[in-house]
């Protein structure tokens, strides 16, 4: 082979491999046990004051909650990126955008859209739970294998509670409203509590 | 003119451009994941990873001694400049084959 084209050929591999060398954790651990803890209090209040009971109770509280875990990290991110002399809307988060934004984008619109219309607020929680795991599971090519254990768990357990709520086999199950918050605290709350409690533990031994 | 007899041949092994490519994209590998990366298998890795130590490109670690935790990785600064020489060199061959 010619020199310049194997030369070429070498480049190539090593900007590939560089290209699948880049990690980016789009969740820190901070922002994970922040948000985590938040969901469960808003679980814990949601099912306390039943200010869930009509769909745009339930929508207020967890959309409200979404906005507030989305700003914590935001400024996690951007903290983390000036640290580094990084600019905040790196290479690396727009990969991360680009794959996690299509099924976060499906899953809220479908979970909205079925609250408004009247829809089983608990299959609205486990669509957002599924659609939530795709985005994680979307991004693991660059993600750290910690975030991409975690989207692999909300993908079970969206399809498990899915199967639930939609009840092909005909089960009876707890109904109103306050199970749809029960899911959410227990997975946006409770899975994101463990993860950011794994994460911060493994920072602090040194290894993801 | 191009001294093609500057290319590290140490590094210019397919397998081991792969190993300083992926330790130089991020701070350190686990044994595992360069297996699972690579699709190298366990002996071919291991060969490729003890020349690179034994010419001081890479160091490896431990987080706990005696334990059965993975090993890490990483690149040595000897390594990183044998790796960017490395680069420059094909980067030149190719403008040369261009020019």
């Amino acid at each position: 082979m010619e020199p310049s084209r194997e030369a070429e050929e070498n480049l190539r591999l090593i900007r590939a491999l560089l290209e699948r060398a880049v990690v980016y954790r789009a969740i820190s651990g901070q922002a994970a046990l922040a948000g985590g803890a938040l969901a469960v209090l808003a679980a814990v209040l949601a099912r306390v004051s039943a200010l869930d009971a009509t769909a745009g109770g339930f929508l207020g509280i967890w959309l409200s909650v979404l906005a507030a875990a989305v700003a914590f990290n935001t400024f996690l991110l951007w903290k983390s990126a000036g640290s580094k002399g990084q600019p905040f809307l790196s290479g690396p988060m727009k990969t991360a955008l680009r794959a996690i934004l299509p099924p976060l984008a499906a899953g809220g619109i479908a979970g909205v859209a079925a609250a408004i219309g009247g829809g089983d607020l608990r299959t609205c929680a486990s669509v957002w739970v599924l659609c939530y795991g795709m985005a994680l599971h979307a991004a693991w090519s660059f993600s750290p294998a910690s975030l991409h254990r975690l989207g692999l768990v909300f993908l079970a357990a969206g399809a498990v509670l899915l199967a639930f709520y939609l009840n092909p086999l005909g089960v009876s199950w707890p109904s109103g409203p306050g199970s749809a918050s029960l899911v959410m605290g227990a997975t946006f709350g409770l899975f994101h509590v463990i993860y950011g409690t794994a994460v911060l533990a493994a920072g602090r031994r040194g290894h993801d | 003119m191009i001294d093609f007899s500057k290319l590290d041949k140490v590094i210019h092994e397919r397998g081991r451009l792969s190993i300083m490519t992926l330790l130089a994209g991020r701070a350190e590998w686990t044994f595992p994941e360069l297996r699972e990366e690579l699709g190298l298998s366990d002996g071919n890795l291991i060969t490729h990873l003890r020349t690179l130590e034994a010419q001081g490109y890479v160091v490896s670690s431990r987080n706990t001694p005696g334990t059965r935790r993975a090993t890490h990785y990483h690149l040595t600064p000897q390594g990183r400049k044998a790796f960017e020489e490395y680069l420059a060199v094909l980067e030149a061959i190719v403008r040369r084959g261009k020019g």
